[in-house]
C-alpha cells in the first residue's frame, strides 16, 4: 500500500474512531450523574411559602 | 398533543444508541465498502467526508432540533411536528412522508432482515457448507429468496426462510409493543454493543489472515487493505477520480442514506427528548457511532476479506451480491469460517432489527397522538398494514421487482423529498435563531456559527443537486419498470393506497388537534 493509502486509512479510521470515543466519553461522564446528556436540571420554581 | 401517559426514553445513552441503531444497517457493512472499492478506493473517502460535513451532520442536527421543538409542543409524529413549526394548513400533510417512508421501507426491510437471521442460523447449525464454488452460493440465495418466479418463496412451505420471516415479524412487534424505553431502547442498549463486539471479532480475524492461499501470494491482508483504501494511480489517479461527478453523487447518497436522515425516524425519536437534553452532543455521538461502524468496521473488514479470498473480481458487486453470495464463499475458505460467518450474519441481523424497529415507531406515535389509539390498537393497525405490504414484497420475488420498486420510489425518491422539506423547514420556516436556541439549549457542545449558513444555503443546494443528478441517472430504468412489470405496478399501487390512507388519517387528526386547541384557548 502506498503512502497515500496509509494516510487515508489512518486519517479516516482515526477520525471516526476518535470522534466516537470523544463523544461517548462526554456522554458517559454525565450518564450516571443525571438522566440527561449535559442538560442542567430544570429549576424548581414551585412556591414553597405557606 | 396526545392525552394520557406519554412514552419516553429511559436514558440519554439509550436514545443515542437507538438513533445509532436506526442508522446502522446493511449499508454500513456492505454498500459503503462496495462503493469505495468501485470508485477507486481511498479517493472515494474525500467526497464522502465532505458530504458528511456539509450534508449529513447539518441535516442530522436540524432534524434533532426540529424533533424536540415539536416534542416540547406535544407532538411526536411528523405531521404534528411539521404543524407546530409551520403554521400552514398544508404543513401536516407534508408530514405524510415522515410516516410512509419508514412504514414502506419496513415492509421490504423485514424480508432482508429475515435473510440475515436465516443465514446466521445456517452458519450456527452447519448448514452453509456448500462447497468452494460461487455458483452454489448464488443458487442457494436464489432459492432462499425465491428469485426464480413470483410466489417461489412460498413454494418452500414451512421451511427456514418462512420461519425466519415469521420470527422477525413477531420480534419486531413484540419489542415495538413494549414501547420506547421498554422495547426499542432495551434492544439497542444490548444490541449495539453486541454488534460492535461481533464486528471487532470478525475484523480481527480478517486482519490476521496473512496470506491464506500460497497459490495466490498477491492476495494478502495488505493487498486487501490497499484495494479498499489506496488511491489507484497515485496523484493523477486521484485527480481523475475527483473529476468523476458520479463518484460525488454516490458519496453524498451514501452519507445521506447511511445516517437515516430524511427517514422520519430521527425527528420522531428526538421528539421524546427532555427540554434540556444536550441534543447537539446526542446527535453528534449518533453520527459518530454510525461512521465508526461504517468506515472503521465496514471499511476494514468487507472488501479486504473478499479481496484476500476472491481477488479484485470478487470484491465488487451490489449489496446483495457481495453480502449473500460472495461473502459466504469467503467464509467457506476462511479458517473457522463457520464461526465467523455466524458472527457476521448475526451482526447484520442486529443491525437490521435495530433499524426495522425504528421504522415502526413514527406511525405508532401518529396513531396514538392523532387518532387517540392506545398502544395495542396502534400496533394492531400498523401490523395489519405492514403485513399486507410485506406479503406483496415476498410474493413478487422474481428479480426482487416489488422490493426494488419500493426501494427506489420510497426508500430513495421520497427520502430525498422529505429531507429537502425538512432542511427548508429548519432554515427558512423555523428559522436559524429558534433552531439554534433549540439546538444549544442544555448543551455544552458548541455548534459552529458556520452551521447556520450551511444548513440554510449549502445543504439544500447540495441535496437538490445530488437529487437531480441521481434522478437523471436512475429515472429511465425505473420508469420503464413501471410500464413493463405488473408486479412493480401492484407494489406501487399499494404504496399509493397507503399514502392516501395516511392522508385521510392526518385530516382526521388535524380536526382533532384543532378542536382541542380551540377548547384549550
Amino acid at each position: 500500500m502506498t503512502l497515500y493509502g496509509w494516510t487515508i486509512l489512518i486519517v479516516s479510521v482515526g477520525f471516526t474512531t476518535g470522534s466516537l470515543v470523544w463523544c461517548l466519553a462526554r456522554v458517559l461522564r454525565n450518564h450516571g450523574k443525571q438522566d440527561r446528556l449535559h442538560g442542567t436540571s430544570d429549576l424548581n420554581v414551585r412556591d414553597t411559602d405557606g | 398533543m396526545s392525552s394520557g401517559k406519554k412514552d419516553g426514553w429511559g436514558s440519554s445513552l439509550g436514545v443515542i444508541l437507538a438513533v445509532t441503531g436506526s442508522a446502522v444497517g446493511l449499508g454500513n457493512f456492505l454498500r459503503f465498502p462496495g462503493l469505495a472499492a468501485k470508485y477507486g478506493g481511498g479517493a472515494f473517502l474525500i467526497p464522502y467526508f465532505l458530504a458528511l460535513l456539509f450534508l449529513g451532520l447539518p441535516i442530522a442536527w436540524s432534524e434533532w432540533a426540529m424533533g424536540r421543538y415539536g416534542g416540547q409542543r406535544g407532538f411526536n409524529s411528523c405531521p404534528g411536528i411539521f404543524r407546530s413549526i409551520w403554521k400552514s394548513r398544508l404543513a401536516p400533510y407534508f408530514g405524510v412522508l415522515g410516516l410512509i417512508v419508514p412504514v414502506v421501507i419496513y415492509m421490504y426491510y423485514l424480508f432482508i432482515e429475515s435473510w440475515c437471521l436465516g443465514y446466521a442460523w445456517k452458519y450456527l447449525t452447519g448448514g452453509m457448507n456448500l462447497g468452494s464454488e460461487k455458483s452454489a452460493y448464488t443458487n442457494h440465495f436464489t432459492t432462499y429468496v425465491g428469485l426464480t418466479a413470483d410466489g417461489a418463496f412460498f413454494h418452500q412451505g414451512m421451511a427456514l426462510p418462512v420461519i425466519c420471516l415469521l420470527v422477525c415479524i413477531i420480534l419486531n412487534f413484540f419489542f415495538i409493543y413494549r414501547g420506547l424505553s421498554g422495547g426499542i431502547e432495551k434492544v439497542c442498549l444490548w444490541g449495539m454493543p453486541l454488534l460492535v463486539v461481533c464486528a471487532i471479532l470478525v475484523l480481527i480475524r480478517v486482519l490476521t489472515l496473512g496470506t491464506p492461499d500460497p497459490a495466490h501470494p498477491d492476495r494478502n491482508v495488505l493487498a486487501g487493505l490497499a484495494y479498499m483504501w489506496d488511491i489507484r494511480g497515485g496523484m493523477p489517479g486521484l485527480i481523475q477520480s475527483l473529476s468523476n461527478a458520479e463518484m460525488w453523487m454516490a458519496a453524498a447518497g451514501q452519507i445521506f442514506f447511511s445516517l437515516s436522515v430524511g427517514f422520519g425516524v430521527v425527528i420522531n425519536y428526538a421528539s421524546y427528548l427532555k427540554k434540556r437534553d444536550d441534543i447537539a452532543l446526542g446527535s453528534t455521538t449518533a453520527v459518530a457511532g454510525n461512521e465508526f461502524c461504517e468506515v472503521t468496521l465496514g471499511g476494514l473488514t468487507t472488501i479486504p476479506a473478499a479481496f484476500i479470498f476472491l481477488g479484485a473480481a470478487g470484491a465488487v458487486g451490489g449489496t446483495f451480491g457481495l453480502g449473500f453470495q460472495s461473502l459466504p464463499l469467503v467464509f467457506d475458505r476462511m479458517p473457522a469460517g463457520q464461526l465467523f460467518g455466524f458472527l457476521w450474519f448475526f451482526l447484520l441481523f442486529i443491525a437490521a432489527i435495530t433499524s426495522s424497529l425504528s421504522m415502526l415507531q413514527p406511525a405508532i406515535a401518529f396513531f396514538e397522538e392523532g387518532l387517540g389509539l392506545d398502544r395495542r390498537g396502534s400496533v394492531s393497525l400498523l401490523g395489519f398494514v405492514t403485513l399486507m405490504g410485506t406479503a406483496i414484497v415476498i410474493w413478487f420475488t422474481k428479480d426482487l421487482a416489488a422490493l426494488d420498486a419500493m426501494d427506489f420510489w420510497v426508500g430513495s425518491f421520497c427520502i430525498f423529498v422529505l429531507a429537502t422539506i425538512q432542511t427548508l423547514l429548519y432554515g427558512w420556516v423555523l428559522g436559524l435563531k429558534r433552531g439554534r436556541e433549540e439546538l444549544e439549549r442544555g448543551g455544552l457542545l458548541p455548534i459552529p456559527r458556520i452551521f447556520d449558513f450551511v444548513i440554510r444555503y449549502i445543504s439544500p443546494l447540495f441535496l437538490i443537486t445530488v437529487f437531480v443528478l441521481w434522478l437523471h441517472q436512475s429515472w429511465a430504468s425505473n420508469w420503464q419498470a413501471i410500464q413493463t412489470s405488473h408486479s412493480v405496478r401492484i407494489a406501487l399501487l399499494f404504496v399509493v393506497a397507503v399514502t392516501i390512507l395516511f392522508l385521510l388519517l392526518i385530516a382526521r387528526a388535524v380536526r382533532t388537534w384543532n378542536a382541542r386547541e380551540r377548547k384549550n384557548s
